[in-house]
């Protein structure tokens, strides 16, 4: 169902051919959608899988059945996230110099150059667990225990570490105080598990809307409860920040205060930002209140304002601002171009297709409609 | 998967087969329409291969032979210049020649000037002489090779309001009728050479490093254009070439070095090298060169009796943004 | 299953508070920086300007109009404070090494480049020591004295008895290329700078031979002070070329 609509949208790939950069980028904004789009994504990435955590720590087993649809989650989502990051390569044809031994890989100094090592790990590590899995259910055994409990610890390690290392992308430049403080990374894994869960919410009700599969209730009430405390959280951390970077409005604050209220007449991500405080204000309203939260309805709602407003929040409200103003001082400001919006929806919508493509198989080796 | 997908639509009109249908059973079937189709199918795409696979190696034997396309194939294999053995350096620095010969048809020098021993660059910049001329940064464009459009300047001139270090006032784009204004005072910023550089920490596959000389360098030809070393920099030293470089032919310096001013080409990272290509050879920068004012001071910071040290020692210096630890190599100083 | 009871449960008991906090954060959210934004405007408006340089006027000392000193009015801790000073400051001739250094230097030399050079080719004969200052005419009437006040004449600088040469404090010849001797016997200061790298400019080689140029390279001797000249062109912005979503939201603002 995805499928076809968001199949369209794999043609602004084929944009990007030949019109290299034609982007909104410039020298003071060296990041820009592609990169907002990698951080919200790794967020994804690595809370679809924390969801692993309360099936096999506390044997929670109705969540059971969300693992393979979460691992099929994390492995789009970290898909996606890599090719946001080689939309954004100025030479994505010298790729294999970020290899160990045939390249020159700089750890251990370099962030991005962890970042490449965890989430290719990762993504190999999910990759490798959801063929094990599937193929011992298709042939209708059950996998290993052990094998499988190794492979899971693995991945919830690796899971926590590509979104620390993310935010330690962020947070570890000194020249950049708006992102250089230490409460990052904690706000990088809040607003993960609250946009993680939310996203896998709607998925299975779609997937419970368009397939035979099972999907029990109390798994999506149990997804609500985390994704409200996260939220919760991830609040309080956005308003601890608020508050010590606008109490004494060092000149520090100079790009929070341009993504708040603008900074010498310039203004433009001030209503985005507004945008997104507001939806998530009313998400969490939402989800704190029990009734309100177990109306299916009003659920969704809150899903979908949360992940929008997370989105909006950790993506161009994270990365854009870092770099207004300039370490000189300078304001240039930045709004994603056509091209750069059209390149952006086709790795989502390629990112949607592989995420459907291996639900469906996972639904039907589940499902036992498939087997050797 | 594919096969698996259409067999769950499916899963209600066939009852479910033990082989997959479309492999090799044509011959059980014998002369079978669809086993002839399916001969002719098969056959067409053989002959398609094949063809395709005639011409490619054709074509590809034809151009080994090409020495424009040799030259890029094995540039785009280059290693990184930290690893490449003498030899393949030496070949490195003839097909830089040969690629400029053939895109600006000029005879360029392209050297690889080892640095000079006990020698650490600094520079001293006195700013109650700059004027805000701003003949640094053209000379440093002409120089340098640099990109004419989108330009890209090394050096930008801030212009300060008296009495306040404020980089968040500063004006980078003043032109008015005649320099210096009054009240103000300009604040001319480059690439600082960090003893302590964060980009180099940043730079994932180690295509920018500091030399023993202490200038920072990035080979062009290993750079993936990432940009986390321009999020890194504290001085915004660092730039992108957005676009194929545009240089006018006749304006083109043949002296070259290969971590320098060579023509790089597009979605590489460069930056101010204290004009390598002329300080390893003793000669000053460019944007020392071109100062109307004699503002710019460059020298030796080993050498105790050199210009740069007297002004470390006896002038009221100062770097910017010092708290970062950076440790830059680049000091303002007043009179 | 009993673990999410559990954590429903404890969701049940702690509702009023969650809601309690949450609101509490809401109204911090919301008032905290409104203050805050407030505060910053109104200070803002209140800052200083800078001051006017253009009220500040030149002071020239005009010799023939000095009437002579007034002493000033001094109250007791003025003239203690006067007192402290002169006894911190007794004159004491005591000689002491001054470390001072210079580092080795060539000067491109000038005095060919001169256009009017040699100068006694005119003023072979003429009678030396004329007291009387007088209008400069025929090669030198572009000349016009910017230079120390109204404290300077051409003898000041140039020597009467052999105008090839300019003159040094002591009447001594000075060659023109070596015209620097002669500016640092006021200039003094500037010109530890310039013999130590701080000040002047230097050319060809940061190694090796320093050659560094002479003062009046740059300081025209009669008007020395640099005039403000037009600047090189400021920096652009690159932008994308062709930016429809900009195209968009300005049909909107």
């Amino acid at each position: 169902m995805i499928l076809t609509l968001i199949g369209v949208f794999s043609y602004a790939l084929q944009m990007k051919l030949g019109i290299l950069h034609t982007t909104g980028l410039s020298e003071e904004v060296a990041w820009g959608i592609y990169i907002a789009n990698f951080a919200f994504l790794i967020g994804i990435a690595a809370a679809a899988v924390m969801l692993v955590v309360p099936a096999y720590i506390f044997s929670h087993q109705e969540i059971k059945q969300v693992v393979m649809v979460g691992e099929a989650m994390a492995v789009a989502a970290c898909i996606m996230a890599v090719m946001f990051i080689l939309a954004s390569l100025g030479r994505p044809d010298r790729l294999w110099h970020i290899l160990p031994m045939i390249g020159r890989l700089n750890v251990p100094r370099s962030m991005l150059a962890w970042d490449v090592v965890v989430i290719n790990s990762y993504l190999l590590i999910n990759i490798i667990m959801l063929f094990y899995i599937l193929y011992r259910n298709y042939q209708g055994k059950e996998p290993h225990y052990r094998l499988y409990f190794v492979g899971v610890v693995i991945a919830i390690c690796l899971a926590i570490s590509i979104h620390t290392v993310t935010a330690f992308l962020f947070s570890s430049n000194v020249s950049r105080p708006y992102w250089h403080s230490a409460i990052l990374g904690p706000r990088f894994l809040a607003s993960a598990f609250t946009s993680g869960p939310a996203l896998i919410i709607l998925t299975l009700q779609i997937i419970a809307a368009f397939t035979a599969y099972p999907v029990k209730s109390r798994v999506i009430e149990t997804l609500a409860v985390i994704m409200t405390i996260t939220l919760q959280v991830n609040m309080f951390l956005l308003g601890a920040e608020m508050y010590t970077e606008f109490y004494s409005q060092t000149k520090h604050a100079s790009s929070i205060q341009y993504l708040f209220f603008g900074l010498h007449g310039y203004s433009a991500l001030v209503p985005w930002i507004w945008t997104s405080i507001v939806l998530n204000v009313i998400s969490v309203i939402i989800l704190s209140l029990h009734p309100l939260r177990r109306n299916r309805r009003l659920l969704n709602t809150a899903c979908i304002m949360a992940i929008t407003g997370i989105w909006m929040e950790k993506g161009m409200g994270l990365v854009i601002p870092g770099f207004i103003p300039t370490p000189l001082g300078d304001i240039v400001e930045y709004i994603p171009t056509h091209y750069e919006i059209g390149v952006s929806m086709g790795i989502w919508g390629l990112g949607a297709i592989i995420f459907t493509l291996i639900v469906k198989v996972v639904i039907s080796i589940q499902l036992g409609e498939l087997k050797a | 998967m594919k096969h698996s997908k259409h067999r769950t639509q499916g899963a209600d009109q066939h009852p479910p087969e033990g082989e997959n249908p479309s492999s090799g059973n044509d011959s059980a079937r014998g002369a079978d329409p669809v086993s002839r189709r399916r001969f002719f199918a098969k056959a067409g795409a053989a002959g398609t291969a094949l063809a395709l696979g005639a011409t490619s190696t054709a074509l590809a034997a034809k151009a080994m032979e090409d020495e424009a396309f040799q030259d890029s194939w094995n540039q785009y294999f280059q290693d990184h210049y930290q690893r490449m053995t003498k030899e393949e350096v030496t070949e490195a620095l003839a097909r830089l020649k040969r690629i400029a010969k053939r895109n600006f048809e000029v005879d360029l020098e392209v050297a690889n000037d080892p640095p000079i021993e006990n020698v650490l660059f600094g520079y001293a910049l006195n700013i109650s002489k700059c004027k805000g001329y701003r003949k640094c940064v053209y000379a440093c464009v002409e120089e340098n090779n640099i990109t004419r459009k989108p330009h890209i300047h090394y050096i930008r001139v801030l212009e300060m309001n008296n009495g306040s270090m404020d980089l968040e006032e500063s004006d980078h784009y003043y032109d008015p009728d005649s320099v210096p204004r009054k009240g103000k005072f300009y604040l001319p910023v480059q690439c600082h050479h960090c003893e302590n550089p964060p980009c180099v920490r940043a730079c994932p596959t180690k295509a920018t490093w500091k030399e023993p000389d202490g200038i920072v360098v990035i080979d062009y030809n290993w750079c993936i254009g990432c940009h986390y070393c321009v999020v890194a920099c504290p001085y915004w030293a660092r730039h992108f070439n957005w676009e194929k470089p545009n240089l006018p032919e006749e304006e083109i310096v043949k002296k070259t070095h290969y971590l320098g001013n060579r023509p790089r080409m597009r979605g590489v990272m460069e930056k101010c090298t204290f004009c390598i290509q002329r300080t390893r050879k003793g000669k000053l920068p460019a944007c020392h060169e071109a100062c109307p004012t004699g503002a710019r001071v460059f020298g030796n910071l080993l050498d105790p009796n050199s210009e740069i040290s007297r002004i470390l020692r006896d002038k009221t210096v100062f770097r910017l943004k010092e708290d970062l630890n950076t440790d830059p190599k680049f000091w303002f100083y007043t009179d | 299953m009993r673990g999410s009871e559990f954590i429903i449960g404890d969701y049940m008991n702690t509702r009023k508070l969650l809601i309690g906090i949450l609101l509490a954060t809401l109204g911090f959210l919301g008032g905290a920086p409104t203050i805050q934004f407030a505060e910053e405007k109104a200070s803002s408006e209140s800052k200083p300007e800078s001051p006017d340089v253009e009220g500040l006027k030149s002071v020239r000392i005009e010799i023939q109009d000095f009437k002579g000193e007034e002493n000033p009015e001094m109250d007791e801790d003025t003239e203690k404070s006067l007192e402290g000073i002169r006894e911190f400051w007794k004159r004491e001739d005591i000689p002491h090494d001054s470390d001072f250094y210079f580092i080795p230097f060539q000067v491109p030399p000038r005095r060919d480049e001169l256009e009017l050079y040699p100068c006694m080719d005119c003023h072979e004969d003429e009678e030396i020591n004329n007291p009387i200052e007088r209008v400069l005419e025929e090669e030198h009437e572009d000349i016009k004295l910017n230079h120390g006040g109204n404290r300077f004449w051409c003898p000041t600088c140039h020597l009467l008895t052999n105008k090839n040469f300019l003159r040094s404090l002591k009447s001594k010849e000075l060659s023109f290329d070596r015209s620097y001797l002669l500016c640092g016997q006021c200039h003094f200061q500037r010109q530890k700078d310039w013999f130590s790298g701080g000040h002047g400019k230097r050319i060809g080689n940061w190694n090796g031979d320093r050659i560094i140029l002479n003062c009046t390279e740059c300081h025209n001797p009669h008007s020395p002070s640099i005039k403000p000249k037009h600047p090189d062109p400021p920096p652009e912005h690159h932008q994308a070329p062709y930016n429809i979503v900009v195209q968009i939201l300005e049909i909107f603002r």
